[in-house]
């Protein structure tokens, strides 16, 4: 019994040692490596993901136009405001009241 | 809305006395364009300076989306402000396209005419170029702050 117990804890405490000594090497191969490299060897972007994965509805044409617009008139808004504008004409389109 | 209440409260020729506002409103002729009429396309040569009367016009700019050219709103315009400012300022090329959003009623003025004029008359030519200078500045702020947004955009994604 206690014969079993031992070489438990043993291999578990190998397995333990394993993991940390690996997680290490990985973590210095990481750091070694041009900041380049990382960037260039970055993990695509998941495909079952976003609007590009398999089962994302398709935009038409008209939606992407409209979301264009959306966010331009949106930055224009803020933009007005961080530069302190209060003309109406400043004002943005889609918010205006 | 006369020629002279209209240029009185436009952006362009504001601080004029009665008098200068006279001279412009002599040059200036009338155009009416329907909703959705083009009005002038970016890339042409500014032959005419408008200024907005009544009713809305959007400033757009062509965009592929999908394969396919579209035009995309910048920017709504409303009474009292102006289209074509090109015309003032070589290369005297377009910077966007404009089309009516609702029917538009509009003063435009001839490029040759209204710089001769200027010319002729520095007095008007310094306050129209003043605030010109204004009219310009402000679209310039306007890119510069959307463009410095798209830059920190594409960063922010790349460099994740």
């Amino acid at each position: 019994m206690w014969l079993t117990m031992m070489i438990a804890a043993i291999l578990f405490a190998g397995m333990l040692a394993a993991l940390h000594f690996g997680y290490r090497e990985a973590e210095k191969e990481r750091a070694e490596r041009p900041a380049a490299d990382a960037i260039r060897e970055a993990p695509p972007v998941n495909p079952w993901l976003g609007p590009q994965s398999p089962w994302a509805r398709r935009r038409t044409v008209e939606e992407v136009v409209f979301e264009v617009e959306h966010r331009i008139d949106a930055d224009l808004q803020e933009v007005a405001h961080l530069l302190g504008w209060t003309a109406p004409e400043n004002a943005s389109r889609l918010y205006r009241v | 809305m006369s020629a002279l209440e209209t240029l009185k409260n436009a952006e362009l020729f504001g601080g004029l006395s009665e008098e200068q506002r006279r001279a412009v409103a002599a040059l200036a002729g009338e155009r009416r364009a329907a909703a959705g009429e083009t009005l002038f396309r970016l890339g042409e040569s500014a032959e005419a300076l408008y200024v907005i009367r009544r009713g809305r016009a959007d400033l757009t700019f062509p965009l592929q989306v999908m394969g396919e050219t579209r035009e995309v709103r910048f920017q709504s315009l409303e009474a009292g402000r102006t289209l074509a400012w090109s015309a003032l300022v070589p290369p005297h090329r377009l910077t966007l396209s404009a089309s009516a959003t609702t029917d538009l009623e509009l003063l435009v003025m001839e490029r040759r005419r209204i710089l001769a004029l200027l010319d002729e008359q520095p007095p008007i030519g310094q306050v129209v170029m003043s605030n010109l200078a204004g009219v310009v500045a402000a679209r310039f702020h306007e890119l510069l702050a959307l463009w410095v947004r798209e830059v920190q955009r594409n960063v922010s994604q790349t460099y994740r």
